[in-house]
C-alpha cells in the first residue's frame, strides 16, 4: 500500500494538507459499508482536535475513528490475547503503553491481523509522525502493510532527545512519497515568521515588534511583564503560557500575576496551570487519606473529603460496580488509587482546548496547538542540548498566531542557545 | 454457517458442558437430561431479541445467584465461505469478531491457522448475572475474543454482535409448547416476516377486499330488520346536528391494516366445509404452521442467508409417517437443524453418529454421539444389527435412566414379551416398589456380544447394567465385564446353572395348578408341569408366539403377577444398587437373583 507524508515547519499546513489528501483519496476510492478512516495521534488533546477536523469533513460523514497510538495498542493486544500467548508473549497491563505497543507491533506483523484491521480501516491518518518511538514505528510500519497511510511529520518539532535521528521521519524518507511544505500559513505576522525561521536554522532570533524578547530575573518583574501583556493585548484572545520546564520560576510568576496589580492597573488574572493527568492525579492522591483495606463507606467518605465531585462520582461508581457484580466490600488502596488516576486520565480526555482564556502549560502540553498570543517563561535552568533547547523555544514561539514575548529569567541564557 | 459447538456455565441444570454439532444432529436423553436447556442457550446466544425469554434466578444452576456468578454461553460458528475472513467481512474485522481456526477433529479452537484442515470460525459469548439490587437479570452478547476470563459487567467492555449478524444467521426455535392456531394470520409475527421475505404481500387482494368491505353490495345497515332503527336514529341525530352523518355499519375498519388482521385461516377438504383453523384438530395446525416455516426457510436458503432450526419434539401432535416426512424436509430445507426427541422413531431416522445422547450428571453435561466413527462395511454382525435393524429399541433403551443389556437376543425378547400385557394390566406397574419400565431400558444383544454391547453403551449413558446366565460362559461374561473401564453399574446373574427361562418357571410356580392348564396349546401333547414348560421354551428360543402364551397366562394370573412384580422391581432396584429380597449383592460384587 502507498505512504503518503508531507513535511514542513509549523504552522505550514501540514493538517490541512493532510485532510485534503484524505478527501482526494476518498473521492477516488469511497468507503465501503462499515469502513472508517482511522486517525492515530499521541496525546488525547491532539486527537480530539483531529477528531473535530474529521468532523468537518462532509464526505467522511463522520465514519472516522481518532485514537491515540496507545489506546490502538491496547485494542489490539486486548483482542488478539489468544495469538500473543499463542506466540508466546505475556499480555502487558493496561497502563504499561511501551509493552502494550510492543505487544501490538508483535500481533500487526501477522498478516491476519493486519487484514482485520485494514477491513474495517482502509487508511489510517498519521499526525505529528514525529514522535513515533521505534515501537510505535513498528505499529504504523505494520499497517502500511495493508492500509494506505497518509502522515505529517516535522523532526524539528520532536522533542524526545531519544529520538535522533527520527526514525519516523528516516522511514518516510525511505517509503514515502513526501511533500515539503514550506509556506507559513498559521500566522503572516513577519516578526514571528522570522524568529522562528532564525530559531530553526540555529540563528539569534530577532526581538522586533511583535516578537519581544526581555530580560526578567525577577518573577514579580516578569509576573508584571505577564500581567501587561494581558492586559494590553489580551482581550478576548486565547492566550498561552508556556514554560519549557516547570519550576519555582514558572509557578511563582503564574501566582504573582494572579494575586497582584500592575502599576499600570492591569490585573490580577487567574491564570489556570494544565497540569498532566498524572500531576493532577498526584496531586490529589497526597491529600487523599485511604487505609490499607477500606469498606465501600470508609473509602467513599475519605474520597468525598478531597472535594472533588468528578473523581467522587467515579470512584462511587466504580466501588458500587464492584459491590454489585462481584459482591465485593473491602478494598485495598492500591485499587483505590488506580481508579482515581484513571478518573483523571478520563477527564483530561475530555476536556476541551476553550476551557479558560488564560492558560499556563509546558511546551509538550502546547505541542500541535495555536493560541492568538504566546507568552513565553525562560527559566535559568532548561536541560538539554542546545539543539534541543532551540526546539523547545521554536515549538513554544511557533504556537502565536498574533503576538509572542519570551521572558528570560537568567541573562547568561541570554547569550547561549536558542537566543544566539 | 453452523454452530459447531456451544459451551455452556451454570445455565439452568448445566453448571458445566460442551456440546459438538454436526449438521443435523438429533438430540435425545431422558427427562433433565438437559435437551431444552441446550436450546435455549443456542436461543440466547444467536436468537433475535424477541426470541429471548427474560431470565430469572432461576435460569442459575442452582438457582441462588450470588454477584459473583454468571451464566457464561459460547457459541463457535463454522463454515464461513472459503474458510476465507476477507469473503465474510462483515464477520471478521476491525470492530467484530476475532478470526480463529476450528480443528473439527479435535474440537480445539486456535488463534491461527498452522493446517489447512483447520475452518474458519467465530465465537460469539453471552454472560448474565443477578443483580441483586434492581432484582433483574442483566445479559450480554459479545464477540468470545479468548479463553481468558472477563466480565463484562464490571471492567470489561467487549466488542457486542451486531442485530444485523444475528439476523444473517436465522437462528429460528419452535419449541415443545408451541401454539399454531393464529400462526397463518398477519396477528403472527412468522407469517408476517414469511410474507415479507418472500415478497408475497397479497396487496391486490387485500386492497379489493378493503374496497368491497367499505361498499358491500348488501349494506347491513340496509337489512329490512335493522333499517328502520338506523332510520329513527338517524332522524333523531338530524334533529340535533345539522349536516348529522348517517350510520353505516361496516365489517372491520375498512383500512387494510384491519382486513389483514381480521384474515383467519380455514382448512378445507375437497367436498367438505371449510373450517377455522381454531377448530382443527392440532395435528393439521401444527404441520401447517412448521410448513410456513419451512417457506421461510426456502426463502433466506434461496436469498443466500442462514436457515439454522431448532425444533423440540417434532413428534408432537403429529403421527409417526408425517413426522418422518417433516424431519427430512426440515433437515432439506435448513443450513442446520437441532431436534430434540423423545421418539426412538425420529432418533432412528437419523445417520447414528448425528444422534447425540445427552447425559446431565451433577450438571456436568456430556454429549456423546450414539455412533462415533461411521460403520465400515466389515464391522461384525452384531455390531450392524444395533446400529441399524435394532437401532429403534436401543435407542428407545437409552431414553430410560438405566439400560439392561442381557446375555443373548432371547433373553431381550422373552423380558419384553412378559413385561408387555403385565404393563397394560390394570394397576400392575403401581405395585412395583420400583417401576421396571420406567427407569430402565432392555437393549436387544446379538450372538451373546453382552460385553462388546455394554462397551458401546457404557460410552454414552451413565448406568449401564449386565445380565448373564447363571453357567460357565455367564460367569466368563463377568470377569470380562468387571475388567472394562468403567465397569458396568451392575452385574446381574440369575442363580447357578440358571438361565431367564428358569426365572420364568419360578413365576409360573407361584400358581402351577391354574397357570399351566391355560397354556394347554403352547406344545402337543400340552405340558403337565411347569418344567414341561421350561424345557419347551429352552429348546424354542425366539419362539415370540410361546413367548406370548407364557406371558398372558402370567399376566392373567394374580399370583404370578404378584411374583412377576417382585422379579422386575427386584432387577430395577438392583440396577440402581438396592438390595431386595430377590437379588443379593455376593462377594464378588454381583447382583444373584434368589428364587
Amino acid at each position: 500500500m502507498t505512504v503518503r507524508a508531507f513535511s514542513g515547519g509549523a504552522g505550514c499546513g501540514k493538517t490541512y494538507r493532510l485532510m485534503q489528501a484524505l478527501s482526494d483519496h476518498l473521492e477516488q476510492t469511497p468507503l465501503k459499508a462499515g469502513q472508517k478512516v482511522l486517525a492515530l495521534t499521541f496525546m488525547h488533546g491532539s486527537r480530539r482536535r483531529l477528531h473535530e477536523r474529521l468532523s468537518s469533513i462532509p464526505a467522511l460523514a463522520y465514519k472516522h475513528e481518532c485514537a491515540t497510538v496507545d489506546s490502538f495498542a491496547w485494542r489490539i493486544v486486548r483482542r488478539w490475547q489468544a495469538l500473543l500467548i499463542q506466540l508466546g508473549l505475556g499480555i502487558p497491563a493496561v497502563g504499561n503503553y511501551d509493552q502494550v505497543c510492543d505487544a501490538a507491533a508483535t500481533a500487526l506483523q501477522q498478516d491476519i491481523v493486519v487484514r482485520w484491521v485494514a477491513a474495517t480501516f482502509p487508511i489510517v491518518l498519521l499526525d505529528e509522525a514525529q514522535d513515533l518511538t521505534p515501537v510505535r514505528l513498528r505499529i504504523v510500519r505494520a499497517l502500511a502493510t495493508r492500509l494506505e497511510v497518509v502522515a505529517a511529520a516535522d523532526e524539528f518539532q520532536c522533542l524526545d532527545e531519544q529520538l535522533r535521528p527520527n526514525p519516523a521521519c528516516t522511514w518516510l524518507a525511505e517509503v514515502g512519497n513526501i511533500e515539503n511544505l514550506a509556506v507559513p500559513k498559521r500566522t503572516t505576522v513577519p516578526a514571528l515568521l522570522q524568529a522562528a525561521s532564525a530559531i530553526r536554522s540555529g540563528v539569534a532570533p530577532v526581538s522586533n515588534g511583535l516578537f519581544r524578547i526581555d530580560l526578567t530575573p525577577k518573577p514579580q518583574l516578569a509576573g508584571s511583564w505577564v500581567a501587561n501583556a494581558l492586559g494590553w493585548y489580551g482581550g478576548n484572545k486565547r492566550v498561552a503560557v508556556i514554560t519549557p520546564a516547570t519550576g519555582q520560576f514558572s509557578e511563582k510568576v503564574i501566582e504573582w500575576v494572579g494575586a497582584n496589580t500592575t502599576k499600570q492597573g492591569h490585573g490580577p488574572f487567574n491564570i489556570r496551570w494544565e497540569r498532566s493527568e498524572s500531576q493532577a492525579a498526584a496531586d490529589f492522591l497526597a491529600q487523599l487519606h485511604l487505609p490499607d483495606i477500606g469498606t465501600l463507606t470508609e473509602i467513599d467518605a475519605a474520597v468525598r473529603l478531597c472535594g472533588d465531585l468528578h473523581v467522587t462520582h467515579h470512584v462511587a461508581k466504580w466501588l458500587n460496580l464492584q459491590r454489585r457484580t462481584q459482591g465485593r466490600s473491602d478494598f485495598a488502596r492500591e485499587e483505590i488509587e488506580a481508579i482515581v488516576q484513571e478518573s483523571f486520565s478520563n477527564r483530561r480526555r475530555r476536556q476541551r482546548d476553550t476551557d479558560g482564556r488564560f492558560r499556563a502549560m509546558t511546551v509538550h502540553g502546547a505541542k500541535n496547538r495555536e493560541f492568538d498570543n504566546v507568552i513565553v517563561l525562560w527559566p535559568a535552568a532548561v536541560g538539554g542540548s542546545d539543539d534541543q533547547k532551540r526546539r523547545l523555544l521554536y515549538n513554544a514561539v511557533t504556537r502565536a498566531r498574533s503576538r509572542c514575548l519570551v521572558l528570560v529569567q537568567a541573562k547568561a541564557a541570554l547569550t547561549q542557545a536558542p537566543f544566539v | 454457517m453452523r454452530v459447531a459447538s456451544l459451551k455452556i456455565e451454570n445455565f439452568r441444570g448445566i453448571q458445566d458442558g460442551v456440546v459438538h454439532f454436526k449438521k443435523h444432529p438429533v438430540l435425545i436423553g431422558d427427562n433433565n437430561a438437559g435437551k431444552t436447556t441446550l436450546i435455549e442457550a443456542l436461543a440466547l446466544l444467536l436468537g433475535r431479541d424477541r426470541l429471548i425469554r427474560e431470565l430469572t434466578e432461576h435460569d442459575f444452576y442452582g438457582s441462588n445467584p450470588q454477584p459473583a456468578d454468571r451464566i457464561r454461553l459460547v457459541a463457535t460458528i463454522t463454515d464461513f465461505p472459503g474458510d476465507d475472513p476477507d469473503q465474510s467481512g462483515d464477520w471478521f474485522r476491525d470492530g467484530r469478531a476475532i478470526p480463529k481456526w476450528l480443528d473439527e477433529a479435535t474440537g480445539v479452537v486456535h488463534p491461527l491457522r498452522s493446517n489447512a484442515a483447520w475452518k474458519l470460525c467465530c465465537q460469539i459469548a453471552a454472560q448474565a448475572y443477578f443483580d441483586r439490587d434492581s432484582l433483574t437479570v442483566e445479559m450480554v452478547r459479545y464477540f468470545h475474543d479468548h479463553d481468558n476470563p472477563i466480565d463484562p459487567f464490571a471492567d470489561d467492555a467487549p466488542v457486542g454482535v451486531p442485530p444485523k449478524l444475528i439476523q444473517q444467521l436465522g437462528f429460528f426455535l419452535v419449541r415443545a409448547s408451541r401454539t399454531w392456531d393464529r400462526v397463518f394470520s398477519w396477528g403472527s409475527e412468522l407469517f408476517r416476516r414469511t410474507v415479507y421475505a418472500a415478497a408475497a404481500q397479497p396487496s391486490t387482494a387485500i386492497l379489493a377486499e378493503r374496497d368491497r368491505l367499505r361498499m358491500p353490495a348488501q349494506p347491513i345497515e340496509q337489512d329490512g330488520q335493522i333499517s328502520p332503527l338506523i332510520h329513527n336514529v338517524n332522524m333523531e341525530i338530524a334533529r340535533c346536528i345539522s349536516n348529522a352523518p348517517a350510520i353505516q355499519l361496516r365489517v372491520t375498519g375498512t383500512d387494510c391494516r384491519s382486513v389483514m388482521e381480521a384474515v383467519s385461516a380455514h382448512f378445507a377438504v375437497p367436498g367438505g366445509a371449510s373450517v377455522p383453523a381454531a377448530r382443527q384438530g392440532s395435528g393439521l395446525v401444527s404441520l401447517q404452521g412448521l410448513m410456513l416455516l419451512l417457506e421461510l426457510g426456502r426463502t433466506r436458503a434461496a436469498a443466500g442467508e442462514g436457515f439454522l432450526m431448532a425444533l423440540e419434539e417434532p413428534e408432537v401432535h403429529l403421527p409417526p409417517a408425517t413426522q418422518q416426512q417433516l424431519v427430512q424436509r426440515v433437515q432439506a430445507l435448513s443450513t442446520q437443524t437441532f431436534i430434540t426427541t423423545h421418539s426412538p422413531v425420529i432418533a432412528a431416522m437419523a445417520d447414528p453418529a448425528s444422534v447425540l445422547v445427552l447425559r446431565n450428571d451433577h450438571g456436568q453435561l456430556t454429549a456423546k454421539p450414539f455412533l462415533t466413527d461411521v460403520l465400515l462395511p466389515d464391522a461384525p454382525n452384531w455390531k450392524r444389527k444395533f446400529f441399524q435393524q435394532n437401532r429403534v429399541d436401543v435407542l428407545s433403551a437409552l431414553l430410560h435412566p438405566a439400560i439392561l443389556v442381557p446375555e443373548g437376543r432371547a433373553d431381550f425378547q422373552l423380558l419384553k414379551s412378559i413385561l408387555r400385557p403385565l404393563m397394560l394390566t390394570e394397576g400392575w406397574i403401581s405395585s412395583l416398589p420400583r417401576a421396571f419400565g420406567l427407569e430402565v431400558g432392555v437393549v436387544p444383544t446379538d450372538d451373546a456380544k453382552v460385553v462388546e454391547t455394554h462397551a458401546l453403551l457404557a460410552g454414552v449413558h451413565q448406568c449401564v447394567c449386565c445380565l448373564v446366565d447363571g453357567d460357565a460362559a455367564g460367569q466368563g461374561y463377568v470377569e470380562q465385564l468387571k475388567a472394562t473401564q468403567p465397569p458396568p453399574a451392575a452385574i446381574v446373574r440369575w442363580q447357578d446353572g440358571a438361565m431367564m427361562e428358569d426365572t420364568i418357571g419360578w413365576i409360573l410356580m407361584a400358581d402351577e395348578p391354574a397357570v399351566i392348564p391355560v397354556l394347554d396349546q403352547l406344545t402337543q401333547p400340552p405340558p403337565q408341569t411347569t418344567a414341561d414348560v421350561v424345557t419347551w421354551l429352552k429348546a424354542h428360543k425366539m419362539d415370540i408366539i410361546s413367548y406370548e402364551a407364557v406371558a398372558d397366562a402370567i399376566a392373567n394370573n394374580v399370583a404370578c403377577r404378584a411374583r412377576a412384580a417382585e422379579l422386575f422391581s427386584g432387577l430395577a432396584s438392583a440396577c440402581a444398587g438396592i438390595v431386595t429380597a430377590r437379588f443379593h449383592l455376593d462377594d464378588a460384587g454381583v447382583w444373584v437373583f434368589q428364587p
